[in-house]
């Protein structure tokens, strides 16, 4: 098993590699993206913190069984976040029946992006921007609420989140754009004060 | 946060006690070449609708738009019977199946709907030019015309033959079972019923009219089993459906071969029947 001074100077690419010979390494690769991973289930869903952690195991479960399928022309993250996102759909009945809400926490410099991003810069306090981001992105459809959490919470470029949502690059702007009006719309529609 | 402070180790430990392990390359290798082949195989299908298509509409005579016109109820069955519906039909089938295969390729869902579509139908446009000028639309056409269901064929696969085959409406279409002279010959229809046509004065090249060979043509019943044809057309996509209907060979009263392979041997002046073709 590699020493973790080792395993911290190697890329994801060469740990998986790696897992492949000591299964041993694989909890480099666990540690490395667990929380990551974990944020973005309950930011997608808004399940409880059980079930989150349940879709978690099911995820790293898949990456470890199918790590000869990594093809080295992408990214390992975004092929981690692939394989999550798909199980969160497999998963999604369940879940949604023991919806808990957004709690994850979201920092100031996520809030702070969505807020220039969604041309909002003006909103500048943050701690109310943050509890109603929360309630807006809860209003919004999921394939709006998966593409503004990839690329404002999740900090994906264009390119990796058409990888992860396995969409043109092209349909992932247009996504973007109708994201950020169906936004807007949402804040609107709940009369939010910002 | 995630709760369980021992979360990755309980994890690594489930996979080592479950003897979890990694599944082989090659398992997904063969995958995504099955994918491929898969892909590659409906395209080739697809092309060959098409060389089917250019089949269908190679022979078609700019002259044959006035029949189709004066005897069709509208718009909607002149469309039917002058475009190659079903295999337009089967051309959208398999381009679209290629489509859905080419998405589940690992890079796939890289490229917009429509510059697969369009590179799937250029593909087999392509190609099927290339099957087409090579034959390969005409013989398929023959071996479904000879093996399909006839009431398919004729209603749907070439909706053509069903329009050429009334004969009191002007029209006969069949297969030229003897030869009397140039402007007198012999042709049963696919209600294996005979004419002796007659093409006296008719416009047409007579070269088309062989023992053996499938012929149209335009003008009137004038009894029973005469027929006075104004015009003689080439036959076009359905020259399969139509020879299935040749005796096979030893039969006693008609025998027939390929064109250019068998002589006419007359029989008693003026009796259709006595006259027949001889396969050696």
């Amino acid at each position: 098993m590699l020493s973790i001074d080792q395993a911290g100077k190697m890329s994801d690419e060469e740990l998986l590699l790696s897992s492949l010979g000591d299964q041993d390494n694989f909890l480099y690769l666990i540690q490395r993206y667990k929380q990551k991973l974990f944020n973005f289930i309950k930011r997608i869903t808004s399940v409880a913190d059980e079930d989150a952690e349940d879709i978690l195991q099911d995820v790293f479960l898949k990456v470890y069984l199918n790590l000869n399928d990594f093809d080295h022309g992408f990214k390992f993250s975004s092929w981690i976040y692939q394989i999550a996102r798909n199980q969160v759909i497999s998963n999604h009945r369940k879940l949604k029946a023991r919806a808990e809400g957004y709690k994850t926490p979201l920092d100031e410099e996520m809030v702070r992006g969505l807020a220039s991003g969604l041309d909002m810069e003006k909103l500048a306090d943050a701690e109310i921007l943050k509890l109603n981001i929360r309630k807006i992105l809860k209003g919004l459809s999921e394939k709006y609420r998966e593409v503004l959490v990839l690329k404002f919470l999740e900090e994906k470029s264009y390119a990796e989140i058409s990888d992860i949502i396995k969409k043109p690059i092209g349909t992932v702007g247009s996504l973007m754009n109708k994201a950020k009006s169906e936004f807007r719309k949402e804040l609107e529609k709940q009369k939010v004060t910002l | 946060m995630i709760e369980d402070k021992n979360f990755d180790e309980k994890l690594l430990n489930s996979i080592k006690e479950r003897k979890v392990a990694p599944k082989p390359r090659w398992h997904f290798i063969l995958k995504e070449y099955a994918i491929w082949i898969a892909g590659a195989a409906f395209l080739i299908v697809s092309a060959v609708s098409f060389s089917l298509v250019i089949h269908m509409v190679r022979l078609f005579r700019f002259r044959e738009f006035g029949f189709y016109q004066k005897a069709v109820h509208g718009p909607l069955e002149f469309l039917m019977l002058i475009i190659p519906v079903f295999w337009l039909v089967m051309l959208a089938l398999f381009v679209a199946i290629v489509y859905y295969d080419f998405k589940k390729t690992k890079k796939g869902y890289r490229y917009p709907p429509l510059v697969i579509i369009g590179a799937a139908l250029l593909a087999s446009a392509g190609l099927g030019v290339i099957f087409a000028r090579a034959g390969l639309g005409e013989r398929v056409d023959d071996a479904i015309g000879k093996s399909a269901p006839e009431a398919f064929y004729k209603h749907v696969i070439n909706p053509r033959i069903d329009f050429w085959s009334e004969p009191e409406k002007g029209r006969l279409m069949g297969l030229v079972i003897f030869k009397k002279s140039d402007d007198e010959f012999g042709v049963l229809d696919i209600r294996k019923k005979e004419w002796l046509l007659y093409t006296e004065g008719s416009i047409g090249n007579r070269d088309m009219i062989e023992v053996g060979r499938p012929v149209r043509a335009f003008g009137e019943a004038i009894s029973e089993n005469e027929f006075r044809a104004e015009e003689i057309l080439s036959f076009g996509p359905g020259r399969g459906f139509i020879m299935k209907m040749r005796p096979m060979p030893g039969t006693p009263d008609m025998m027939f071969g390929e064109p250019g392979r068998g002589m006419i041997i007359p029989g008693e002046e003026g009796s259709p029947k006595k006259f027949f073709y001889r396969a050696y």
